[in-house]
């Protein structure tokens, strides 16, 4: 099984708790920039340490990411990181420019020479308030955006697009990717209609702020729906990410992850604006499996979140454990783990822990 | 502003009025509706492409000629030519689709300097093996100066992918379209064939750069 870094640079510095978006009154471009600096030295460290993938992802308008372009945050990943594959996971394809991103997509893959693992997701329903758009079309913004990202990739010819969301005249991306056909796509896949998406159009599948029951569920729906497709998912076809915290004996790393959480600034999203989050489902957004997906959104206890697969907390033997868990619940072929970015030194002996006696144990899984 | 069509307008029917033409001494069958520059339409005019043209060219639908079946490119071409002759207009687009793009390429290549603009909609003039089998015309492609859009759904598959980009390839100035989800985008998704169809024939190359009005308010 292969392991990646993630980490969404979180702002760790003075900010004011409450809503979303969150105001940046009492921001502090020091604190911004030592978490920047910090994410980037775990990114190098994970690197050196022998894990196969680093990873960012895009959000916007709150401490919970530093991010919010997450191919500028890859390119700055790119110089630190000389080994590991980079993934995004993901772009927020709907609310952009899709051109913009197959060419800046093809710029990293030349400037890591084929080393980009593209995930393109909806992201999460804030974003859609974001850039102002409708949330209702999400779904279909999406399924065009990456077929037209995927014909910049590929088409070697200039060409133009008529699309029922986006219109282009002429399209001939300089640079070209260096991965043939296109580097490996990944796609949100919690809700049954991204699953069956993925499932028809042979795209391999990324579960995010989930839990190991659900995803089992939405991977099961999955496999099932590739069958109907007459494919096979490999286990390289999923990926679970997943929060994480390694110390020398569970209760240390208990201990510092409680004392850490206290100091972090508030880090949810949607959830944190109900009444925008509330608007946004009356659009469909969710699709036919409304409740669940909000579901997954709701905050949870950190028990509840250890039980549910939702995060590793322990020493590396326990580590180990709930990564088998994880494992044989899902047959994922990567664990995208996020640190507990805030705690400094800790964070940084956590993914020590992780490289030297967690990942020599679980490569050949 | 491309005011071709309201894009959320669902395609409503024109009615196309028959007729005979005499083209050089043969009687052709067309069906005309609509006002302004003339589009000779190598379709039926069934299609709610056709009627969603007419509502800015004088389309003229061109039925096929049975005489001509097993005629080559060229001899089509000279129908078309005739055709246009006899309904007397100084400028003219063409519209073809399939298999009919080798006789509107044929036109095109002799620089017949009456014809304006070509639209190819999911042409066939070449095979999977990039073969032409007219090498004469094959070797006048690279020259055909008429401005020429070629119009491919998405959904044709790989072969289709390929089909597209050997014939954007094989002639250099034209402008290569896709239509998102479409097998058969005059048939599958007229109202988005229809606007950069319409947008051509109004402003050739020219389409290529944006005229829309990007203000939301004054």
């Amino acid at each position: 099984m292969k392991a990646a870094l993630f980490s969404t640079c979180k702002y760790h510095g003075p900010s004011v708790p409450g809503g979303w978006p969150v105001t940046g009154r009492v921001y502090s471009q020091e604190a911004a920039y030592e978490s920047f600096q910090s994410s980037l030295e775990q990114f190098r460290l994970a690197d050196e340490l022998g894990f196969d993938w680093v990873s960012t992802a895009e959000h916007h308008f709150a401490p919970f990411s530093l991010t919010p372009n997450p191919m500028l945050m890859a390119a700055a990943i790119s110089q630190v990181v000389k080994r590991a594959k980079i993934a995004l996971l993901g772009s927020d394809i709907p609310i952009l420019n899709p051109v913009r991103v197959a060419e800046e997509f093809a710029m990293l893959d030349m400037m890591t020479n084929g080393r980009i693992v593209a995930g393109m997701f909806r992201g999460t329903p804030n974003e859609y308030v974001t850039y102002n758009i409708n949330p209702s079309e999400s779904r279909g913004r999406f399924e065009e955006a990456m077929a037209l990202i995927r014909k910049c990739w590929t088409e070697t010819e200039p060409f133009g697009w008529q699309g029922r969301y986006y219109q282009y005249r002429t399209i001939s991306i300089w640079p070209r990717v260096v991965q043939k056909p296109h580097p490996r796509i990944y796609m949100s896949g919690s809700s049954p209609e991204s699953g069956e998406f993925a499932a028809r159009n042979r795209i391999s599948l990324g579960f995010a702020v989930t839990n190991v029951p659900l995803a089992k569920k939405a991977a099961d729906h999955y496999r099932e729906h590739a069958r109907i497709n007459g494919w096979t998912p490999e286990p390289d076809d999923i990926i679970y990410r997943v929060g994480i915290h390694v110390g020398e004996s569970d209760d240390q790393a208990l201990h510092d992850y409680e004392e850490a959480q206290k100091a972090a600034p508030g880090m949810r999203l949607s959830m944190a604006n109900r009444s925008m989050e509330s608007a946004i489902a009356a659009t469909g957004y969710y699709g036919r499996d409304i409740d669940g997906q909000r579901n997954r959104l709701m905050p949870r206890s950190l028990q509840e979140r250890i039980d549910a697969g939702q995060i590793l907390l322990g020493s590396p033997d326990t580590i180990v454990k709930q990564l088998e868990y994880i494992k044989r619940e899902l047959d994922c072929g990567v664990v995208d783990l996020t640190v507990a970015h805030q705690m400094g030194d800790k964070t940084l002996r956590s993914i020590e822990l992780m490289g030297e006696k967690v990942l020599p144990r679980i490569a050949n899984w | 502003m491309n005011d071709v069509l309201d894009k959320n307008t669902a395609a409503a029917p024109i009615e196309f009025r028959s007729r005979m033409i005499d083209a050089a001494g043969a009687k052709v069958a067309v069906a005309e509706a609509g006002e302004g520059e003339v589009l000779v339409y190598l379709a039926s005019a069934e299609d709610a492409l056709a009627s969603l043209l007419a509502r800015h060219n004088r389309v003229v639908a061109v039925a096929p000629d049975e005489r001509l079946a097993n005629s080559a490119p060229s001899a089509k071409a000279r129908r078309i030519a005739d055709i246009a002759a006899a309904l007397g207009v100084d400028q003219y687009c063409l519209l073809a689709e399939g298999a009919d793009a080798l006789a509107a390429l044929s036109l095109a290549a002799e620089k017949d300097t009456v014809l304006q603009r070509m639209v190819l909609v999911s042409p066939q003039a070449f095979g999977p093996g990039d073969v032409l089998d007219d090498p004469a015309l094959a070797e006048l492609l690279p020259d055909v100066e008429c401005d020429s859009l070629l119009l491919f759904g998405t959904d044709g598959g790989g072969a289709s992918s390929q089909t597209a980009a050997v014939h954007r390839e094989k002639i250099p100035k034209s402008h290569l379209m896709y239509v998102f989800d479409a097998k058969d985008p005059a048939r599958s998704r007229p109202e988005a064939a229809a606007s950069v169809i319409g947008d051509f024939l109004r402003r050739g190359d020219g389409f290529l750069v944006s005229d829309e009005d990007g203000r939301l308010y004054p």
